[in-house]
């Protein structure tokens, strides 16, 4: 429907003076600024750290009465479960609440609109505040919970061998973690209940995940269901490498099986973008 | 060849339709039901480049939905956009590197981090080279005092030092075309005045085309000479500033304020008439009204009116040339053919 262009035209389609952009240098910058932010709202992470770790003792209290009697429960001893406990607070705690938060606020009060006319594309951008984000809070309150964790939880390493595919799939339960809050934020533009799907997720993803009670403990046809869930990727997978339920190629397949679900949400995420923003309404005249 | 060129845009939004109370919420649940909200009923212009426009209108005319759909951030329900060479919607990450765009109720740069940051943030977004930023950021630090505001995070500045930043945060690119919906919002008249006038610079200097919507007619004198007026999502006016105020210029509006009320007998009706005076609207002890002073003296149409009214004050004022230009429109009165 558009005719042929003219010749100043075409040259207008390129920027004056613009130099080529290197992409990854600009995601990079934006992780940058999310760190900075993560630094000037430190003490809501401090307290959402706080709030977890207390959470995290109670249940400390109440497996150690459970343990009192019994040795070996489902495969887990009680040096696992404390193990386990201290991995569930520290994974916890590897998507700040603010990503989510943050997406759905945009969508909701219209300031996504400032986004979209930045030449960047919205889900990678995201991401890498989201890797910002990560990378303050971890260091700010990892290391904090590296005492508590060895000196309340007495934690146990892994071996040395599983230490790769830890490390790996603690990396990939970051990603799922965020793609999963990502589609939650996407929600928003079809709901304004933001805080009822949050808790939503919530609950999903600490439920099939193991959060609340490791999956072994749970009947069979919960197990099952979990298995065929991107959830456990958050937190079942990594922790059972790390305590050693998961060995060798069973540790491998585990990982493998991550990363299918992080390109499947990745492409749903992809998806609902694409049409949320075919939705996006206006504000305004 | 035109720069922007708008055919029979339209813009439906699908609003939900609620009963009232929870019966209307729970019928809702079940059988939701939605009205057709119609902001941009096609609509078709074209800008040069070089041009300066203003989009004017009142509040839901759908001035910012057309700004948003020639940024590429809404997909327009009818119609054709293209700017450039660009089809902005389907091209947006794109196209948004030829444009520059400032919201005066949003802010574009990062919330938490100092001035500075945000604008190296968009040095890199933008690509843009060091010898062209550094030669913007002494232009832009002559024009809106930029140095003052580099060291602040954006959450502490004020709205007048906010938009400065925001407007170099839009132009840092040196973007040929830029969109500007209300700029000048909330400001006060000497801040206003600044912006403006690098507005202005920048056109006349840089030939960057614009786009401004406004609701400040004040901001439409001083920057452009073509006007767009847009009502219910229509064209009203596509025309230079100077043939309205040529029309319209020697226009007056008075409004009274009348000790008690006052019901106009056919006499009285006929009285104005004579003089010329319209009634434009009566809110109890308030009346606006219109005159030309063409035809009749401000004394004289003062005189008659204290004759009729028991008037406790009065003030007069040049015509809103916006309003005008509505009402004449919503009478039926075809202002592109009198243009």
């Amino acid at each position: 429907m558009h005719e042929p262009l003219s010749r100043e035209l075409a040259d207008w389609r390129v920027a004056p003076q613009a130099r080529p952009v290197q992409r990854w240098r600009v995601y990079l910058l934006l992780a940058n600024a999310a760190m900075q932010r993560a630094l000037f709202y430190r003490a809501r992470a401090l307290i959402t750290a706080l709030t977890g770790l207390i959470q995290v003792s109670a249940l400390f209290f109440l497996w150690r009465a459970f343990y009192a009697e019994q040795a070996v429960v489902e495969g887990y001893r009680w040096a696992d479960i404390r193990t386990y406990l201290f991995l569930t607070f520290l994974l916890g705690l590897l998507v700040a609440f603010d990503t989510e938060t943050q997406i759905s606020a945009g969508i909701r009060d219209g300031s996504i609109i400032v986004e979209l006319v930045k030449p960047l594309d919205f889900l990678w951008a995201r991401f890498a505040e989201a890797c910002g984000a990560a990378v303050v809070e971890g260091v700010l309150i990892g290391s904090g919970a590296v005492v508590v964790g060895v000196l309340l939880f007495q934690v146990q390493l892994p071996a040395v061998g599983a230490l790769l595919p830890v490390v790996l799939s603690v990396l990939a339960a970051f990603v799922l973690k965020f793609l999963l809050a990502f589609l939650t934020g996407m929600c928003c533009f079809w709901t304004t209940s933001v805080i009822g799907l949050i808790r939503l997720r919530v609950v999903l993803v600490s439920f099939f995940s193991g959060a609340l009670v490791p999956l072994a403990f749970l009947p069979q046809w919960v197990q099952q269901l979990a298995a065929f869930l991107p959830f456990q990727g958050t937190l079942h997978t990594p922790v059972s490498i790390y305590l050693g339920h998961l060995q060798g190629s069973a540790a491998w397949w585990a990982l493998a099986l991550q990363g299918v679900w992080i390109v499947v949400l990745w492409l749903l995420s992809r998806w609902m973008l694409r049409l949320g923003l075919r939705r996006l309404t206006s504000h305004g005249g | 060849m035109s720069l922007v060129e708008v055919r029979d845009l339209s813009k439906h939004f699908r609003v939900p339709k609620k009963g009232e109370g929870l019966r209307g919420a729970i019928r809702h649940l079940f059988a939701p039901q939605y009205d057709e909200r119609v902001a941009v009923a096609g609509v078709s212009f074209t800008i040069e480049p070089g041009e300066a426009v203003a989009y004017v209108g009142p509040n839901g005319a759908g001035k910012s939905t057309t700004i948003k759909m020639l940024a590429g951030i809404l997909e327009p329900s009818g119609g054709s956009v293209r700017v450039g060479t660009f089809v902005p919607y389907r091209q947006r990450t794109e196209y948004v590197r030829h444009i520059g765009v400032v919201f005066g109720q949003r802010s574009h740069l990062w919330w938490d981090l100092p001035v500075i940051e945000s604008l190296k943030l968009l040095k890199e977004m933008y690509g843009v080279p060091d010898a062209i930023y550094r030669q913007n950021m002494a232009f832009f630090n002559e024009l809106l005092h930029l140095e003052e505001l580099l060291p602040v995070p954006v959450r502490r500045l004020s709205l007048g030092q906010r938009m400065r930043a925001d407007l170099v945060a839009a132009l840092l690119h040196n973007p040929p075309l830029l969109f500007l919906d209300e700029p000048t919002i909330g400001l006060d008249v000497e801040v206003k005045e600044t912006i403006r006038a690098f507005i202005r610079q920048i056109n006349q200097e840089r030939g960057t085309t614009i786009v401004l919507t406004s609701h400040d007619l004040g901001d439409i004198e001083d920057l452009c000479r073509r006007m767009i007026i847009i009502d219910r999502g229509r064209i009203v006016y596509d025309g230079s500033l100077a043939m309205i105020k040529q029309m319209f210029g020697h226009h007056r509006e008075l409004r009274l304020t009348l000790h008690q009320p006052r019901q106009l007998s056919d006499e009285d009706v006929a009285l104005l008439r004579e003089y010329a005076i319209d009634v434009l609207a009566t809110h109890g002890l308030q009346v606006r009204l219109r005159f030309d002073t063409e035809q009749r003296t401000a004394a004289e149409v003062l005189g008659v009116l204290m004759r009729l009214y028991d008037v406790a004050d009065f003030e007069l004022q040049a015509l809103n040339l916006e309003q005008a230009l509505r009402d004449l429109y919503r009478s039926g009165f075809d202002l592109k053919k009198a243009a």
